[in-house]
């Protein structure tokens, strides 16, 4: 019983984080959805499939967080890029600020109770 | 011995009980999500050395089980993120305009009854005009271009590779369904084709 309500927090937790792992991605350069969910899933233990991606990507273009182009692809056809909007740029900066400090904060008192 | 055309039906099984397992979705939101999927397989066995059965189920388990995803879809709808300002901002909008159209129905609906003294069909006509709008044409557009023509119209859109010969290059529009110039309801799916790259 805990254990599987623990499970159930890390599977919310990581619904939560990966948003923002997407956002982060993008940062320093557009990509298109393949490279996008391969680099999740070979990151390990953050995706429980490629496929579950998309319905993310879909809902943060629709909040505004990115958007997408198309560009012609070397080998096959357009592919679908995405790119962070401004306001995508905004959210990750906060998230990245409630995020060090929620992360510290719980270390710190993680570490006080091993002791 | 599999065949390449064995090989596509194993993806096509695949894209149809994702298909099936994605029914309770928006129809807009499921065709943007299997569309999303088909590009992502077509990408991931473009990157196989050799296309086998073997290379081809281990990409689909990499996707995922049909199910995974659309729990995943489902709850993505009902979630709201505290970070998301723009999102409330289209709401309270959207919240704004429904309430002037409700006012805008009601009154037409009152001033008809004021001056005939019964309801008359002008009010089923008012309704129906916000809703239906006419199709751009976007053949010939980039598909950027034609992105951009549509949103502004309020048009979602999907895109089909496929070869048809006309000569047109890959990432331009060859065609489009519903037709230009014809109506449709407000949100409706354009079909764009385009060419992939390397037609035979």
């Amino acid at each position: 019983m805990i254990a599987r309500e623990s499970s159930n927090l890390m599977s919310q937790m990581r619904r939560g984080a990966i948003e923002y792992c997407v956002l982060a991605l993008l940062r320093d350069r557009d990509m298109y959805g393949f490279e996008l969910t391969r680099a999740l899933s070979t990151a390990g233990g953050l995706v429980a499939s490629e496929g579950t991606v998309y319905p993310l990507l879909t809902r943060i273009r629709q909040d505004g967080l990115v958007e997408t182009f198309w560009e012609p692809s070397p080998q096959g056809p357009p592919r679908r890029y995405y790119r962070l909007t401004n306001d995508g740029r905004l959210a990750l900066e906060t998230f990245r600020i409630q995020w060090r400090q929620f992360r510290d904060t719980v270390d710190t008192i993680m570490k006080g109770s091993d002791e | 011995m599999t065949t390449n055309s064995d090989l596509d039906q194993i993806v096509d099984e695949y894209l149809h009980r994702l298909e099936a397992a994605l029914a309770d979705l928006p129809a807009q939101r499921r065709v943007q999500l299997i569309e999303s999927i088909t590009d992502h397989i077509s990408e991931a066995r473009a990157t196989l050395s050799a296309d086998s059965e073997v290379a081809v189920r281990d990409i689909l388990d990499r996707v995922g089980q049909p199910a995974d995803i659309a729990a995943e879809a489902l709850a993505d709808q009902t979630m709201s993120s505290p970070l998301r300002a723009s999102s409330t901002r289209r709401k309270v909008v959207a919240a704004v305009v429904i309430i002037f159209i409700v006012f805008l129905v009601f009154g037409t609906f009152l001033t008809t009854r004021i001056n005939n003294g019964a309801p008359s069909t002008s009010v089923n006509a008012a309704t129906t005009t916000t809703l239906s709008i006419t199709v751009p044409n976007v053949v010939g557009m980039s598909l950027n271009a034609a992105e951009a023509q549509l949103a502004a119209d309020h048009f979602a859109y999907v895109v089909v590779f496929a070869c048809t010969g006309s000569g047109v290059q890959s990432g331009d529009v060859e065609a489009q369904t519903p037709s230009p110039g014809s109506s449709a309801a407000e949100g409706t799916s354009v079909r764009l084709v385009t060419p992939p790259k390397s037609c035979p």
